[in-house]
C-alpha cells in the first residue's frame, strides 16, 4: 500500500493521454484523473495502475481528440460553416431564384462540357499511334479539284527502297465487299483490307495473339479482330484455322494473328487484314498504273519536300511525262486525315473541323448566356440582402470579407451545379450516343478525365461570375441602406451600363443561335428534298461480285419476274457511290478532261428516269463502235457550243457521243455537278444491279429478291439490298448529326434566355414597385403600367437585333459555303426569328410585370 | 443547436451539478452520485455528459482552484445555468403531473 502511495499514477498512461487529448481538455482531465487515482489508492488500491490505464483509454473520444478539436475550432472551418449556413438560408428564402440559378449553371456547364468533350474526341482521331506524328498518307494531285487519297500500288515499295528518309512504309488496299467463309458458314463482310506486314508494327494496333512482326509476312496469312474471332470461331482458338475469302477466288488463308478491335477514333476501320503479298505477282506489286492503294510512310526527318521531289521525278521518268503535265505528291499527316481532308477516293470516316467550330461556339455561347443569367439573378437576389450587408459593415466587417462571403456562396452554388452537370451528362450519355452516333466519354465514373475540364470550368466561372456580384453587392453603403424600409438602392445607379451590356450580349447571342438553327434545318431539308434529276426513292441496289457472274442472267430474269419490279439495269457504278474519275480527250486536243465515267447496260438511263437534253438512250442493237452519253457539263467542257451528238471522244479507244443528259446530281450536294460520261461497257465484277420498283409493293419485292437469291445462289451469303434513298441519306450523316445537336442546343438557349428575361423583368419590377404603387393609387390601369415597364427593354432589344442579325447572317453564310447547293437565306427567316424572340421576351417579361402591378399598393407603400 | 431534450443520465448529472453547486466537477459529481444513489459512474462518461450539457447551454464552466493530488492542475468547475435549471424543473413537473394521473387502482394492484 505504501509503495503505490508514493509512486503516483503511471507516467506511460499519462503520456498516452497527453498524446491524444486536446490541450483544451488536458489540464482538467489529467487533474481529475490524478485526483481519482489518489482517492482510489486509499479506497481500493487493487489493480489500480491497470484501472488507471483503462480509464485513460475510456476517456478517448472524438470530441476530446487533438485533431478533431483543432479542425472544428479552425477559423476557416468556422467561417466556411457560417457561409454554408448563410447560403442555405438564402436559398431557402427564395427557392425559385435558387432553382433557376442552379438550373442555368447546370445547363450552361453541361452543354459546354458536351461541346468540349465532342471537340476533344474528334481532335484525337488516330492519336493513339505511337509514331503518329511521323506518319503521312502518300497521295497524288493531278491538278483536278481535289487531291487523291489513294496512290498506285508500286509507289510504296519505290519509296522505301529509294528514299533514305522514309523509315517505314505500309500499304492498305480496300476490298469493297466480300464474303468470308469458315467451314460451312459464309457471311458478307465490308471491312476487309490487304495490308503490308509492316502495318502491324508501324501503327500501334494491339495484338492479342500472334507476332506483329511476322503475322502478315506469309502471302496467305490473315489477321482478324477480336470480335471477328468471336463471330467466326466462338470460344475456339482461331490461330492456325483457315478462312476463305471471295476476293482470293477460293484460296484458303491461315489466321496468324488476332488483334483488338480497331479503336473508334481511327479513320481506317477494318475487321480483316490479309497479307498484301498475295495481291498480284512481283511485277504487279511494283506497277504505277491504278490508283487504289492507301500508302502510309513514316519519316522522322521532316524533309518532306525531298521525298515529294523524288516521287515526282520517278513518276515523270515512268510516264515520260512532259513538264507541262501537272503532278504532285501529296503528304497528308495522319492526324489531319479525319478532320481536315476531303480527297478523292477516300473512304475514311470523316469529321469536319467546321462542325467542331460550330458546336464549340454554340457551347461557349450557351455558357456565356447562362453565366449572364447567373450574374443577373445573383445581383437581383442580393438586392434583398442589402440590409444584411449594411448590418455586417456597421458591425465591423471589411469589404474584402464581404467579397469573400459572396464569392464563397457562389462557389458553393457552382460546385453544386458542377455535380448536377456531371450527373446530367451521365444520364444523358446514352441518349446523346443514339442521337449523334458517337460514343463520347461522358460518363464521369468510367472516364474520370471529364472531371478536369469540369473543375477548370468551375474555377473560370467563379472568377467571371463570382467577382462582379460580390464586388457590387459588398459596395452598399450602410447609411443608405439602414434607412426606413427599402428607401434606396441609390448606390446601384452605376450598375445600369454593365447590366445593359450583359442583356444585349445575351439577346444577341440568342438571336444568332435561333437563326442559325433555323437555317441549318432549312438547308438540311433542302438537301433531302432537292430533286436530284432522277428517281432516287424508287430504286434499290444489289452489289454484284464475281461469284454471281455465272448465273447473272438467270438471276436477272427471276428478279424481273417479281411483281412490283418495273425496271432492271446493271452498271459499274451508281449515283450515291463514288464514280471513278478518268481522263478523256477530244480528238485533236492535247489536254485531258477529267471526267467521271462508268459503264452501263442499255436500260440504265430509263430505269433511273434520267431526262435527255439531246439525242437518245442507248439502243439495244449491238453498236459497231463505243457509244457515250455525256451530261451537259461535260458537253460544254468538251465541245463548247458545238452540237455534241455525233462527235468523237477518246477514252481507252475512240467512241461516239450519242446523247446528252440533263445535269443530274449523282453525288451529294456538297459538290456541284461534275462532268460525267456514261458508256456501254460492262465489268460487272464490282458492279450494281439497280431495281426500280413500285413503292406499294416494297415488301413483296424484298421477299422476292431474298427467295430468288436463295434459289439461284444457294452457296452464297444472303443477298443484301440497299435503298438508294438510304445511301444518299448516309452522305449527309454528319449534317444530320449536326442538325439534331444544334436543335437541342437551340432549345436550351431559348429556355435560358427566357429564364434570364424573367430575372431581369423581376428586377425591374422590384426596383419600380413603389412607382407602380403610386401610379396605381393615382388611377393608372395595368396595361399602361406594363408598357411603362417594358419600355426599358425596347431600346436594348433594338440594339441586340442590330448586333445579332448581321452576326447571324455572317455565320450562316460562312457555314453554307461548304455546300455547292445552298438554301435561299431569306430575310423572312430573320424577320420571323426576331418576331418570335420579341414575343417570347414580351410575354415572359409581361407576365412578371403583370404580377407586380397586381399587388395591392397598400402593401408596398405601408412603410412610407 | 442540439435538441433540448435531456436523457436520464444527463438529467442525473445536471441535477448533481445543481446539488454540489460551486464545487461541481467530474470527480466530485461521481462521488456525489455514488453517495446518494450508490451508482458507480466512470469519470469519462461524466465528463462527456458535462461537455454535451455545456454545448446545450445547460451548464457553464470556468477554471477553478487546484490541490496537491492534482499535481497543480486546475479543475474545470461547472455551474448550472438558468435554462438548465428551467429544463430540470420542467422535467420534474412533467413527472409529478404524470404521477398524479396514475389511478388509485394501480396502487392497489401493486400494493
Amino acid at each position: 500500500m505504501g509503495k503505490d502511495h508514493k509512486k503516483g499514477p503511471p507516467g506511460w498512461a499519462d503520456r498516452i493521454l497527453e498524446w491524444y487529448c486536446a490541450d483544451y481538455y488536458l489540464e482538467e482531465v489529467q487533474g481529475d484523473l490524478h485526483e481519482w487515482f489518489a482517492e482510489q489508492q486509499i479506497r481500493s488500491p487493487r489493480w489500480l495502475r491497470m484501472r488507471y490505464f483503462i480509464l485513460v483509454i475510456r476517456y478517448f473520444s472524438l470530441t476530446r481528440s487533438k485533431s478533431f478539436h483543432k479542425l472544428i475550432n479552425n477559423t476557416n472551418y468556422l467561417s466556411m460553416k457560417n457561409v454554408l449556413i448563410i447560403t442555405w438560408r438564402n436559398l431557402k428564402k427564395d427557392k425559385p431564384s435558387g432553382i433557376v440559378r442552379l438550373a442555368n449553371l447546370t445547363f450552361g456547364i453541361s452543354i459546354f462540357l458536351l461541346a468540349l468533350v465532342y471537340a476533344n474526341y474528334e481532335l484525337n482521331y488516330d492519336r493513339y499511334h505511337e509514331n503518329g506524328v511521323d506518319i503521312y498518307r502518300l497521295g497524288q494531285d493531278h491538278g483536278g479539284d481535289k487531291a487523291w487519297a489513294a496512290s498506285p500500288i508500286g509507289v510504296g515499295p519505290f519509296a522505301i527502297e529509294n528514299i533514305p528518309d522514309v523509315k517505314r512504309m505500309a500499304r492498305f488496299i480496300p476490298v469493297q465487299e466480300t464474303w468470308v467463309q469458315v467451314e460451312e458458314e459464309k457471311l458478307t463482310e465490308k471491312r476487309v483490307f490487304f495490308a503490308d506486314s509492316s502495318a502491324l508494327t508501324m501503327f500501334s494496333y494491339e495484338m492479342i495473339q500472334g507476332n506483329p512482326r511476322t503475322a502478315l509476312t506469309d502471302p496467305f496469312s490473315i489477321v482478324i479482330t477480336e470480335s471477328m474471332a468471336k463471330k467466326y470461331f466462338g470460344d475456339k482458338d482461331p490461330m492456325g484455322k483457315t478462312m476463305q475469302l471471295l476476293v482470293d477466288r477460293g484460296d484458303s488463308r491461315i489466321v496468324t494473328g488476332v488483334m483488338k478491335d480497331v479503336p473508334a477514333q481511327s479513320h481506317l476501320q477494318f475487321d480483316f487484314l490479309c497479307s498484301i503479298y498475295s495481291y498480284g505477282d512481283e511485277d504487279y506489286q511494283r506497277s504505277w498504273r491504278n490508283y487504289f492503294v492507301y500508302t502510309f510512310i513514316e519519316s522522322e526527318k521532316n524533309d518532306l519536300e525531298k521525298i515529294q521531289e523524288l516521287i515526282v521525278e520517278e513518276f515523270r521518268t515512268r510516264y515520260r511525262a512532259g513538264d507541262d503535265d501537272y503532278f504532285a505528291a501529296v503528304l497528308t499527316p495522319l492526324h489531319n486525315i479525319h478532320l481536315y481532308t476531303s480527297q478523292e477516293k477516300d473512304n475514311a470516316d470523316h469529321g469536319s473541323i467546321y462542325h467542331i467550330y460550330i458546336l464549340f461556339s454554340i457551347g461557349t455561347f450557351v455558357l456565356i448566356i447562362s453565366c449572364i443569367n447567373f450574374i443577373n439573378l445573383t445581383v437581383i437576389n442580393g438586392l434583398d440582402r442589402a440590409r444584411e450587408v449594411g448590418l455586417r459593415k456597421t458591425v465591423g466587417a471589411f469589404r474584402h470579407q464581404l467579397v469573400v462571403q459572396f464569392m464563397s456562396e457562389n462557389m458553393i452554388l457552382l460546385v453544386f451545379a458542377g455535380l448536377c452537370s456531371a450527373l446530367l451528362l451521365l444520364i444523358a450519355a446514352p441518349f446523346f450516343r443514339d442521337l449523334s452516333g458517337l460514343n463520347l466519354p461522358l460518363n464521369f465514373i468510367s472516364s474520370p478525365q471529364i472531371l478536369i475540364p469540369l473543375v477548370l470550368i468551375l474555377i473560370g466561372l467563379e472568377l467571371i461570375s463570382g467577382i462582379y456580384p460580390a464586388v457590387l453587392l459588398s459596395g452598399f453603403r450602410p447609411a443608405e441602406i439602414i434607412k426606413p424600409a427599402g428607401s434606396g438602392y441609390r448606390g446601384l445607379k452605376n450598375i445600369g451600363v454593365t447590366r445593359k451590356v450583359l442583356i444585349i450580349t445575351q439577346f444577341s447571342l440568342s438571336m444568332i443561335l435561333v437563326i442559325g438553327s433555323i437555317i441549318v434545318y432549312n438547308q438540311m431539308s433542302y438537301l433531302k428534298n432537292q430533286d436530284l434529276g432522277f428517281k432516287k426513292d424508287q430504286i434499290m441496289l444489289i452489289k454484284l461480285n464475281g461469284a454471281m457472274r455465272d448465273k447473272l442472267e438467270a438471276f436477272k430474269d427471276a428478279i424481273a419476274g417479281i411483281p412490283g419490279v418495273t425496271n432492271l439495269a446493271i452498271s459499274e457504278d451508281v449515283p450515291g457511290y463514288r464514280i471513278s474519275m478518268e481522263g478523256m480527250r477530244v480528238p485533236g486536243s492535247t489536254e485531258d478532261i477529267m471526267s467521271r465515267i462508268f459503264g452501263t447496260d442499255e436500260h440504265f438511263l430509263e430505269a433511273y428516269d434520267i431526262e435527255m437534253a439531246q439525242g437518245e438512250y442507248f439502243t439495244n442493237a449491238a453498236p459497231d463502235q463505243r457509244q457515250f452519253i455525256i451530261n451537259e457539263t461535260m458537253a460544254a467542257m468538251s465541245f463548247g457550243d458545238r452540237n455534241p451528238v455525233g462527235e468523237q471522244l477518246i477514252w481507252r479507244d475512240t467512241g461516239r457521243v450519242v446523247g446528252v443528259v440533263k445535269d443530274f446530281n449523282f453525288q451529294s450536294l456538297h459538290t456541284a455537278v461534275e462532268p460525267l460520261a456514261i458508256t456501254r461497257y460492262l465489268d460487272i465484277n464490282y458492279g450494281f444491279l439497280s431495281i426500280r420498283f413500285n413503292p406499294q409493293s416494297t415488301d413483296q419485292v424484298l421477299a422476292g429478291i431474298d427467295e430468288t437469291g436463295r434459289k439461284i445462289y444457294p452457296d452464297l451469303p444472303r443477298i443484301e439490298t440497299e435503298f438508294l434513298d438510304d445511301r444518299f441519306g448516309q452522305l449527309y450523316l454528319a449534317e444530320n448529326r449536326l442538325q439534331t445537336i444544334v436543335w437541342f442546343f437551340c432549345l436550351v438557349t431559348v429556355l435560358l434566355t427566357i429564364s434570364g428575361i424573367f430575372g431581369v423583368a423581376s428586377y425591374n419590377a422590384h426596383k419600380k414597385s413603389k412607382e407602380i404603387a403610386i401610379r396605381k393609387v393615382l388611377g393608372a390601369g395595368s396595361p399602361e403600367m406594363i408598357w411603362q415597364l417594358l419600355k426599358g427593354f425596347v431600346g436594348l432589344l433594338i440594339i441586340s437585333l442590330l448586333i445579332g442579325l448581321p452576326g447571324a447572317y455572317y455565320l450562316v453564310t460562312w457555314w453554307l459555303q461548304d455546300f455547292a447547293y445552298q438554301v435561299n437565306v431569306s430575310p423572312f427567316i430573320f424577320i420571323g426569328a426576331s418576331f418570335i424572340m420579341l414575343i417570347l421576351i414580351f410575354v415572359s417579361s409581361g407576365l412578371v410585370t403583370f404580377r407586380a402591378t397586381s399587388v395591392n399598393p397598400a402593401t408596398i407603400l405601408k412603410n412610407e | 443547436m442540439k435538441g433540448t431534450h435531456l436523457g436520464e443520465f444527463e438529467e442525473l448529472i445536471l441535477l448533481t451539478t445543481a446539488v454540489v453547486d460551486g464545487n461541481a466537477y467530474t470527480v466530485s459529481i461521481v462521488n456525489e452520485v455514488e453517495k446518494n444513489t450508490g451508482r458507480k459512474l466512470t469519470l469519462s462518461a461524466v465528463h462527456t455528459a458535462l461537455v454535451r450539457l455545456e454545448k446545450k447551454g445547460f451548464v457553464n464552466s470556468y477554471m477553478g482552484g487546484t490541490t496537491t493530488e492534482r499535481g497543480g492542475r486546475r479543475r474545470r468547475l461547472y455551474k448550472i445555468t438558468a435554462p438548465g435549471f428551467r429544463t430540470l424543473n420542467d422535467a420534474r413537473e412533467i413527472r409529478s403531473k404524470m404521477w398524479e394521473l396514475i389511478p388509485k387502482l394501480s396502487f392497489d394492484m401493486i400494493g
